[in-house]
């Protein structure tokens, strides 16, 4: 373990930032944990099913180890409610120096929109703070909104975003809309207003199947599916004019993967040449509006057979301040950050931007409250 | 190459799948159906301990419809991203010329066949460091440090 440790410090980044890790899941030690934050008003909707632990799987298939690592269940609850296994798995171990935590998988099945929605999300924020942030400085939150609700969620995110410790904003990336519906501006505005950045994960149910061609039938198939949504909210967000309109607004595409992406941008540069003048006005052509308001974590990265080619394909997106590390503990699909990106492969520089020299920039905020916290 | 203890046999029954320390390196001792293994106890995709994976047999499928199950051919699942190695070579057979896991060699003697400790030290030479040492000693059922 000292040798890990050791070459994980080592290659990390530039002095004074330390590996940061933008993708890590903690979770409620039982449903019930919730109430103690949740007002007594909804504690019945709540008990009587607040979709915890139920809904969430029709998504990805027979999903492999209930989407788990295999060595990461403590004693009891679930892989993520222990904080002495994270630390011991994830903080400890590779020296990680901030991790930005999100329940994702508890948070996209319960209620995100109206007055119960509202009160979930305020729940599981009053929860991070009380349960996790302020039980070890290295660990940061993510925001949970109504994400349905645009007036809530800026509500929310107002409330919340005056403790620095939270460090962005949590949408999944299936919505009802493509984000850059005006249902959603009061988000991008909260976001703007308080310095955020907004981030897009794994999950959600939107409108239809995140896959847009009907529901996968193995886990196989909804775990490669999930790189479409990102792909048609960048699409959504940029033909908009969102950034336009919110010109500060910056968007964390998580777990989306990276491989498609210069495509895209070459398919939106040439759609925008020709069909330009039939949307809304763009101050920029598209590729470059994805390159000023767009970052992209690495996990799961994309391992192609020839090696090279992800050095060729990260030349290729031409945003190398702009990618930021992420392992996505303790799900099945972990990014060990003492493996994934070596230097010999990707070179000392690009290495240490991505383990937290990118992120030290764009959670500025968040380090420095977190620093005097 | 020299021979190792890793403890009495008592200490791994069958089933066992455990880490010990060995000359430094991490080693991951199996006891299965057919006999003791050992591979270093680290995945070579991204570093997660094997002795904390599943143990497995192997199941060809000869026909649609026509699954044969080997239960002798034991493999060791990674408990992160499912890598599988064979326990008796380290070998994956998935990709099995990219994916190797070190594979050490077993056995199983009589205590009395062990190498005299003198002849295991005439194979070191003296480390630069020295770890402060304790006397201990047993008395009745406990074991005692002297501090």
């Amino acid at each position: 373990m000292t040798q890990v440790t050791e070459r994980a410090s080592a290659a990390a980044a530039r002095p004074g930032v330390g590996l940061i890790d933008l993708d890590v899941h903690n979770a409620l030690t039982s449903a019930a944990e919730l109430k103690k934050y949740l007002p007594s008003r909804w504690h019945r909707a709540y008990d009587e099913g607040s979709g915890i632990g139920s809904a969430r799987w029709m998504q990805f298939g027979a999903a492999r180890l209930g989407v788990f690592r295999g060595d990461a269940w403590p004693a009891s609850g679930p892989p993520g409610s222990d904080l002495d296994l994270m630390r011991e798995q994830l903080l400890d171990r590779y020296n990680v120096s901030r991790a930005v935590l999100h329940p994702v998988l508890e948070t996209m099945s319960v209620s995100l929109d109206g007055d119960v929605g509202l009160a979930y999300a305020a729940a599981f924020n009053d929860w991070m703070a009380d349960r996790w942030l302020d039980r070890d400085p290295r660990f940061l939150g993510g925001i949970t909104v109504p994400i349905e609700d645009g007036e809530r969620a800026a509500k929310e995110i107002d409330r919340v975003a005056a403790d620095h410790r939270f460090a962005k904003i949590v949408l999944t990336v299936a919505t009802r809309e493509p984000l850059g519906a005006p249902r959603y501006w009061p988000i991008l505005e909260a976001a703007e207003r308080n310095g955020l950045p907004i981030t897009l994960h794994v999950g959600g149910y939107g409108s239809a199947t995140p896959s847009g061609a009907g529901w996968a039938s193995f886990h196989v198939e909804a775990h490669t599916n999930w790189a479409l949504p990102y792909a048609a909210q960048v699409v959504s967000l940029v033909a908009s004019g969102a950034f336009d309109r919110f010109p500060n607004v910056q968007i964390i595409l998580e777990e989306g993967s990276l491989g498609w992406m210069p495509a895209l941008m070459w398919r939106m540069d040439r759609a925008h040449q020709v069909l330009g003048d039939r949307m809304a006005e763009l101050s920029n052509v598209p590729s470059e509006i994805v390159r000023k308001h767009f970052w992209m974590t690495t996990q799961p990265l994309d391992e192609p057979p020839v090696r090279g080619q992800l050095v060729e394909m990260f030349d290729m997106l031409d945003m190398s301040d702009r990618f930021l590390f992420s392992s996505d503990y303790p799900h099945h699909d972990f990014d060990a950050p003492d493996r994934v990106l070596p230097a010999s492969l990707v070179g000392q520089e690009f290495r240490a931007k991505v383990m937290g020299g990118n992120a030290a920039t764009l959670i500025a905020r968040a380090l420095g409250g977190s620093a005097s916290a | 190459m020299v021979n190792v203890v890793v403890g009495p046999v008592s200490d791994f029954p069958l089933g066992t799948m455990r880490q010990v320390t060995a000359q430094n390196r991490k080693l991951a001792i199996f006891h299965s159906a057919t006999g003791f293994h050992a591979l270093r106890d680290s995945c070579p995709h991204m570093g997660a301990a094997l002795s904390g994976g599943t143990l497995v047999g192997s199941v060809e499928a000869p026909q649609p419809g026509c699954y044969e199950h080997h239960p002798e051919q034991e493999f060791i699942r990674c408990p992160w991203h499912g890598w599988e190695y064979e326990l008796a070579t380290g070998r994956s057979w998935f990709d099995p010329q990219h994916n190797r896991v070190a594979n050490y060699e077993t056995s199983v003697v009589p205590s009395g066949e062990l190498p005299a400790l003198a002849d295991v030290r005439s194979t070191l030479v003296e480390g630069p460091f020295t770890a402060e040492s304790f006397s201990v000693f047993v008395e009745d059922d406990y074991v005692v440090v002297q501090l």
